[in-house]
């Protein structure tokens, strides 16, 4: 229990900022190419499984730009495989025609869809796992403040990943303290657990009432201030960037390059 | 609950991301103002408001960290974690535990890959506006109303845990049968995800009440439906909205989408074998008939040459990734 807190806290401290990297590109334009990329990964129809592997290019290609390794991303990537395979599985069931043979081997439509479901789970998890990577937890929030996400929510987002750790330590402590009552004692019925979770709650807002006092001292108003630093402005080179990758994954949604490429394969 | 990305289509995940985004925007007004019950006392409110937003904050960083210690259910032998929707709309009023619960689920999304982030809308739903904005003000503040007593307000959390996630287990069929991704029927799927929910329910309304007790014991005054007199529940509307919406795309989904061949089937008998000229057009209809426009092998897959050619080239690539970092 105590292993696993403080293995989270170490996991997400770890991408509070960016990895170092050498993204040129605005937060925005890759926040938004992000968004289109699932859109139009998400909007290949699930018997199309390799028109849907093309998209598997674009977290390669991102990670290689910024100069930060894919492989660690596709591992991360795998903890969604059970998820998608409980859902998917029922698609090999309810779906027996036959989409094509490999030798004597007929593969069903069924498991077409399958592959599509499980490879659509790990492209949306890399994607999102890149997008954090590179650009760090905070610095993510406040573009999304800049890209019309309410203030409110940003400064809320911001804090609730701050005080994650204040209360984890406090929690690490509550733990201790029973488990050396209780040699060690496992379970944890959920009176106890409630008792608990209760004391952590009235400690917690204790101290949420004594900051608030101490942040109203320090003039806070309801939101964060801007950061000392000026935000980086929009170029012409974000507008390029997202233009190009726009064009490009659009484009290979809508033209189906793999199939007219194995055509022109079948006719030469 | 949590749904990922791979079960949701387009139209399912931007219509749910809507009307997500139009509750996340009418919660941030909301939060802040008084209640009408509470503007007689001036002082009270405008401290509440300046306490607010640190102690959501505090807040959702105690769901976090309460999900992390897990309790043990009884007779099972398993363990069980909390959503906290009650338990924040108990503490912070349904608007400010909404947009708590929907910080986390940001959160779990982008740190935990724990949900997707074009399902975040679906989540949003599903688990945060169900149980703070339609369970909370509907199951939970009628049963405590004027009541001192622990067992009624032990009784109110846990049954305003399972109508939640009972409700939330609802929106997920209806939602992933609407995106027509699962070759699972709607029934079937519902009669899986139902029973589990309930139970799942039962340990999350167990877990919230004996928390709410202990708050109860210690700060009572915490609770904001604890020390109002006469507490004029106004029906969050938008709230409804949403659940009429829902259900109302459900049946409208149930129709056109999950069974097409049983409507094209009834109506041909009611029309005795004429041709149709347009069968009923959904969304998933006219994006099957772009995709037969558009593709080249109206079927799917014809060979099995694109899977190896595009595996080939993601080998290529990625190598040739790997040697553009190193130089």
């Amino acid at each position: 229990m105590s292993d696993g807190l403080q293995r989270l806290l170490v996991r997400l401290s770890a991408l509070e900022r960016a990895t170092p990297n050498h993204s040129t590109i605005d937060p925005r334009a890759r926040i938004v190419v992000t968004l289109v990329y699932l859109i139009v990964m998400l909007s290949v129809p699930i018997t199309r499984l390799s028109e849907l592997l093309l998209y598997a290019l674009f977290p390669i290609i991102c990670a290689a730009d910024v100069g930060i390794r894919y492989r660690p991303i596709l591992q991360q990537s795998l903890v969604i495989v059970p998820f998608a395979a409980l859902i998917g599985v029922f698609n090999i069931f309810y779906h027996r025609e036959a989409a094509f043979a490999i030798g004597g081997v007929i593969i069903t439509r069924g498991w077409l869809e399958f592959g599509s479901i499980i490879v659509r789970a790990l492209l949306s998890v890399q994607a999102l796992l890149l997008l954090v990577r590179i650009e760090g937890y905070n610095p993510l929030c406040r573009n999304l403040q800049r890209l019309g996400v309410p203030a409110m929510l940003a400064t809320q987002l911001i804090m609730l990943y701050r005080y994650i750790f204040v209360l984890a330590e406090q929690l690490l402590s509550l733990t201790r303290a029973r488990a050396s009552r209780s040699f060690n004692r496992r379970a944890m019925p959920v009176s106890e657990w409630g008792s608990i979770v209760g004391q952590l709650t009235v400690r917690t807002i204790e101290r949420a009432e004594r900051i608030s006092l101490a942040m109203a001292a320090r003039g806070f108003e309801g939101r964060m201030p801007a950061p000392t630093t000026p935000p980086r402005r929009w170029l012409w080179r974000d507008t390029i960037y997202v233009a190009m990758w726009s064009i490009a994954l659009i484009a290979s949604r809508v033209l189906y390059p793999v199939e007219r490429l194995v055509q022109l394969f079948e006719t030469l | 609950m949590h749904m990922s990305d791979t079960l949701i289509s387009p139209p399912v995940f931007i219509a749910t991301s809507v009307i997500a985004a139009g509750l996340i925007f009418v919660a941030t007004r909301r939060i802040g103002q008084p209640r009408a019950d509470q503007l007689l006392d001036e002082s009270t409110s405008a401290e509440r408001r300046r306490r607010l937003v640190p102690l959501m904050g505090v807040m959702g960083a105690l769901i976090f960290a309460a999900q992390m210690l897990n309790f043990t259910i009884p007779a099972t032998g398993s363990s069980g974690h909390i959503v906290g929707g009650v338990l924040l709309a108990a503490v912070l009023g349904p608007w400010a535990g909404f947009l708590t619960l929907t910080s986390i689920l940001v959160v779990q999304c982008l740190l935990f890959a724990d949900g997707g982030l074009m399902t975040l809308g679906c989540n949003v739903l599903n688990m945060a506006a169900l149980s703070c904005l339609v369970a909370y003000p509907l199951v939970f503040r009628p049963l405590v109303r004027n009541s001192n007593s622990t067992a009624r307000w032990a009784t109110a959390s846990i049954a305003t845990s399972i109508v939640a996630l009972a409700m939330g287990a609802l929106a997920v069929t209806i939602e992933t049968e609407l995106s027509g991704i699962t070759a699972l029927p709607y029934g079937r799927f519902l009669a899986f995800m139902l029973p589990i929910h309930l139970l799942i329910g039962l340990g999350e309304g167990l877990a919230t009440a004996a928390v709410i007790a202990t708050l109860r014991r210690y700060r009572p005054e915490l609770l904001i439906d604890s020390t109002q007199s006469s507490s004029r529940s106004r029906t969050p509307f938008l709230a409804i909205t949403a659940v009429v919406a829902l259900l109302v795309a459900s049946v409208a989904g149930a129709i056109a989408s999950s069974r097409p061949d049983g409507l094209e089937w009834s109506i041909e008998r009611t029309t005795q074998g004429t041709e149709i000229a347009e069968s009923p057009s959904t969304l998933h209809q006219s994006a099957d008939q772009i995709q037969t426009t558009t593709a080249l092998m109206p079927d799917y897959e014809a060979s099995m040459a694109g899977l190896v050619g595009v595996g080939a080239t993601l080998v290529v690539i990625y190598g040739a990734s790997l040697l553009i970092r190193r130089r």
